[in-house]
């Protein structure tokens, strides 16, 4: 602290983010600022915990910190796994092990989905990299929609959630297979790279070479912190939505199809459950018609208020506003397309 | 948001992990079975974190700088330039990281309990199939003569039990009170994963031991023997099966508030 050249700014600090090259005396960076905000919090800590009084409140922060606590593991087997792919996985191997042509890939790309066992979280920062290894974007896109919902957890998950209805498990792993491949394919033909942030896209930069596991660990933190946030911000709107969305909603819907497959798919949306337990819930909703169930359980894992945040935070807004909506459409119609032969219509 | 920011955030995050692994809290928001991988989240945070801050301060130091030997609080202090592209424009969202560690340590929220309750409206863990065994249920241990069950057991074999394996018996469940505007429930609220997908189980009081109950808030915890009125559980109701209460007594909450 007794320096002699107290004005001299790092070099990095201005070209690397734009900002003026100041004295580090004016300068309050983000460790002062985290710090500043862990003092107020800790002087504050009654009136914090004081929130709590309120039952919706106390019900919504539970839900919140259960959804971290339980999707936070998940994402970081992801973020291992992007890192892996990043460290170890050249990107030859990858265009050897998919078809050439990114139409056949994109059926091998949901396929592939089965391979990995894993909550909706974890599929997202494996989907970028891959793109960033070369994989084309449709056939990443397919993986990321297909690896949370035909994966064998899942499944198993739904038989025993449907006791005595296999044609259930038959059905969400059709349809949920079928929205992947058909937003692959869309994705292929309308799909525009410009939508996906740059930074999403940058090829794994040359200067990272060193040790491997220097690599893994340097691609771990960063996956980690950048989709951390968007986790946070989506287990936030989940417990909000969880609290506010009234119970009558899912009561009296008994027999009506359109209206039930309206409010089912608009529930997975906001409650963004974890696909390994979704099933359980929508089993425990009475008098609901399957074909409907079954619309929640496929958009469920496709698009959710916790998906749509991480997929904006990786993918950037442009992306996230246009491939929300369309997956959130193109899964319920799979959805009714697969259910209602299968299940029925009421 | 600078790397050293970043990591301290991973630190504190993992370390509110491990935290409440260790307290034994986790079981507040996820199911137990999911231990391990709450752990594994928790090392591996820190593990990173401490790696890259490691590696910074080596980087510092074989840093050739006229002016060595500090490191004040201005020096971004890792290889300089190393990942700042990727971080930009993300930089904000990175402060989210905060409010779980801030959740977590400092408010620490309950368990769900009545006001989750009475939030499902008619969900019940009672589906409209009928779960595999046609019906017939593994029989209750008869060595004791009271029969300490779960909710979820009373209420399932109050609905599908054809064998009658609850006619006449004495049981015993723990749960919490829950009084509602026109009735009396004990409950508990079952999980899958995380407290996200909670559903919950309950009971209707009645009998003697009913007018107890006044003497017990809404959320605290009661270990109620009685007896199962057969075939009271249907779906007008909501499936809540009603219990003839003989006696009630307060009880510590369990360790682990949820069924499963």
């Amino acid at each position: 602290m007794t320096t002699g050249t107290p004005e001299r700014a790092d070099p990095s600090e201005g070209t690397g983010r734009g900002v003026e090259p100041r004295g580090w005396r004016s300068r309050i960076g983000s460790l002062e600022v985290l710090c500043l905000l862990l003092v107020l919090a800790v002087v504050f800590q009654d009136a914090l915990v004081g929130v709590l009084d309120n039952p919706a409140v106390r019900t919504g922060a539970t839900v919140f910190v259960a959804v971290c606590v339980q999707a936070f593991p998940f994402l970081l087997l992801g973020v291992i796994v992007s890192g892996l792919i990043v460290a170890y996985v050249p990107e030859s191997a990858l265009r050897r092990a998919l078809p050439g042509n990114s139409a056949a890939a994109v059926p091998v790309a949901g396929a592939a989905g089965l391979a990995l066992p894993g909550c909706e979280c974890a599929s997202v920062p494996v989907a970028r990299r891959l793109m960033q290894r070369g994989v084309a974007p449709a056939v990443a896109l397919t993986f990321l929609l297909a690896a949370p919902a035909v994966n064998p957890i899942v499944l198993v998950a739904t038989a025993i959630a449907f006791p005595g209805q296999p044609a259930m498990v038959v059905a969400r792993f059709v349809a949920s297979l079928l929205t992947a491949v058909v937003m692959g394919w869309l994705w292929l033909r309308l799909g525009r790279t410009e939508w996906i942030a740059e930074r999403a896209l940058r090829r794994v930069r040359a200067d990272r070479t060193g040790p491997r596991w220097r690599v893994l660990v340097e691609t771990v933190r960063q996956d980690l912190v950048e989709a951390g946030g968007f986790l946070v911000l989506g287990g936030l709107a989940a417990a909000v939505l969880n609290v506010a969305v009234p119970a009558e909603w899912m009561d009296s819907l008994g027999g009506q199809l359109a209206l039930a497959v309206v409010v089912m798919a608009l529930l997975a949306v906001v409650l963004a459950l974890c696909s390994e337990a979704d099933a359980f819930v929508v089993a425990s909703l009475p008098g609901i018609p399957l074909t409907a169930k079954l619309v929640f359980l496929v958009v469920g894992p496709a698009v959710d208020v916790k998906l749509i945040a991480l997929q904006s935070g990786t993918f950037g807004r442009a992306f996230a506003a246009r491939f929300a909506p369309a997956t959130f459409v193109v899964a319920v119609v799979c959805a009714l397309a697969v259910g209602v032969p299968l299940l029925g219509a009421s | 948001m600078r790397r050293e920011t970043q990591n301290v955030l991973l630190i504190l995050l993992g370390g509110a992990l491990l935290k409440i692994s260790w307290n034994e809290t986790y079981l507040r928001y996820v199911r137990a079975s999911l231990l391990p991988l709450v752990v594994f989240a928790g090392v591996a945070m820190i593990l990173v974190a401490a790696l890259a801050i490691a590696r910074d301060i080596s980087a510092h130091r074989n840093r050739p700088e006229p002016v060595g030997g500090h490191s004040h609080d201005g020096a971004p202090g890792g290889p300089s330039d190393d990942g700042h592209d990727h971080e930009h424009g993300s930089g904000r969202s990175t402060w989210m990281l905060l409010v779980p560690v801030l959740a977590i340590l400092l408010v620490a929220p309950p368990a769900l309990g009545a006001d989750s309750v009475q939030r499902a409206g008619s969900r019940s863990i009672v589906s409209d199939e009928e779960p595999a065994g046609g019906g017939l249920f593994q029989p209750i241990d008869a060595s004791d003569e009271v029969a300490e069950l779960q909710i979820t057991d009373v209420v399932m074999r109050t609905v599908w039990d054809r064998s009658g394996t609850l006619d006449g018996r004495t049981v015993r469940v723990t749960g919490f009170v829950v009084h509602d505007a026109d009735a009396v429930h004990v409950a508990r609220v079952r999980i899958m994963c995380c407290a996200a997908d909670a559903v919950p189980v309950k009971l209707r009081i009645e009998g003697p031991a009913l007018a107890e109950f006044a003497d017990h808030e809404t959320d605290s915890w009661v270990e109620v023997t009685g007896e199962v009125v057969p075939d009271s559980a249907t779906a007008a109701n909501g499936h809540v099966p009603t219990f003839v209460s003989e006696s009630v007594r307060a009880v510590e909450p369990p360790s682990d508030p949820y069924e499963y």
